[in-house]
């Protein structure tokens, strides 16, 4: 219910071939990243699980992307909180 | 009121159960209220982020390192500018920054440590509330 995050920047990196989300919790509670999905399919992750209020960190999810198509990429809490938007790979 | 105090007095029996339904009833009414406060304060907080608009009118490069950038709140309310970043396609970085507008005004944002990479330049603000506004150097 408390739980706000936003995504300041999606970097499709080319040298590590992953894709990086940097997200920030601008709500009131504490929150845990229980699973991240690219176009609805679960991908495995690493960095940042758990951010508290006020914290930021990297997402670091493991896909091979291709340049100049469009991703659906959905971040979700473990309270079921859904951060989910369409980003396209340059 | 005395009438009351003798009857409590005279008749004892079932007086703890008329304690337990107060206390629960105090204990409900202090639930319902942290609820209804805590949904209030989130409601404020997501009507002060669509409140909260800014853009960015320009950004030059400085030399021999950094930016300078005319920053422009066109909301209503007054925000708190927490992050830049500069990227391009294989550069994103973040600078932490701390400048306050105030609703309505414009201000020239210079850095001098942050190093523009070479190419096509995006360049980004972070509110505290997390609104973004935009530059794109094409």
């Amino acid at each position: 219910m408390g739980e706000r995050v936003v995504v300041e920047d999606v970097w499709f990196n080319n040298a590590t071939g992953t894709v990086n989300v940097y997200v920030r919790n601008v709500g009131k509670a504490d929150i845990q990243v229980s699973s991240v999905y690219v176009n609805h399919v679960s991908q495995s992750f690493n960095g940042v699980s758990s951010l508290q209020v006020n914290k930021q960190d990297w997402l670091r999810i493991a896909f091979s992307w291709n340049s100049g198509e469009a991703y659906y990429i959905d971040i979700v809490t473990k309270r079921g909180t859904h951060i989910a938007d369409y980003y396209k790979a340059p | 009121m005395q009438t009351i105090t003798r009857l409590l007095k005279r008749e004892k029996r079932g007086i703890s159960t008329v304690i337990v339904v107060m206390l629960s009833l105090i204990l409900l009414v202090m639930i319902v209220g942290n609820v209804v406060l805590w949904s209030y304060q989130m409601n404020q907080i997501d009507l002060e982020r669509t409140k909260e608009t800014l853009t960015i009118a320009n950004v030059t490069k400085t030399k021999p390192d950094g930016i300078s950038m005319d920053i422009k709140n066109t909301g209503a309310i007054s925000l708190h500018i927490v992050a830049v970043w500069v990227s391009n396609s294989t550069l994103h970085q973040r600078y932490g920054a701390d400048v306050f507008l105030n609703a309505g005004e414009s201000a020239t944002y210079n850095r001098t440590d942050i190093i523009v990479p070479q190419g096509i330049l995006l360049t980004k603000v972070v509110t505290e509330r997390g609104n973004i506004a935009v530059f794109s150097e094409d």
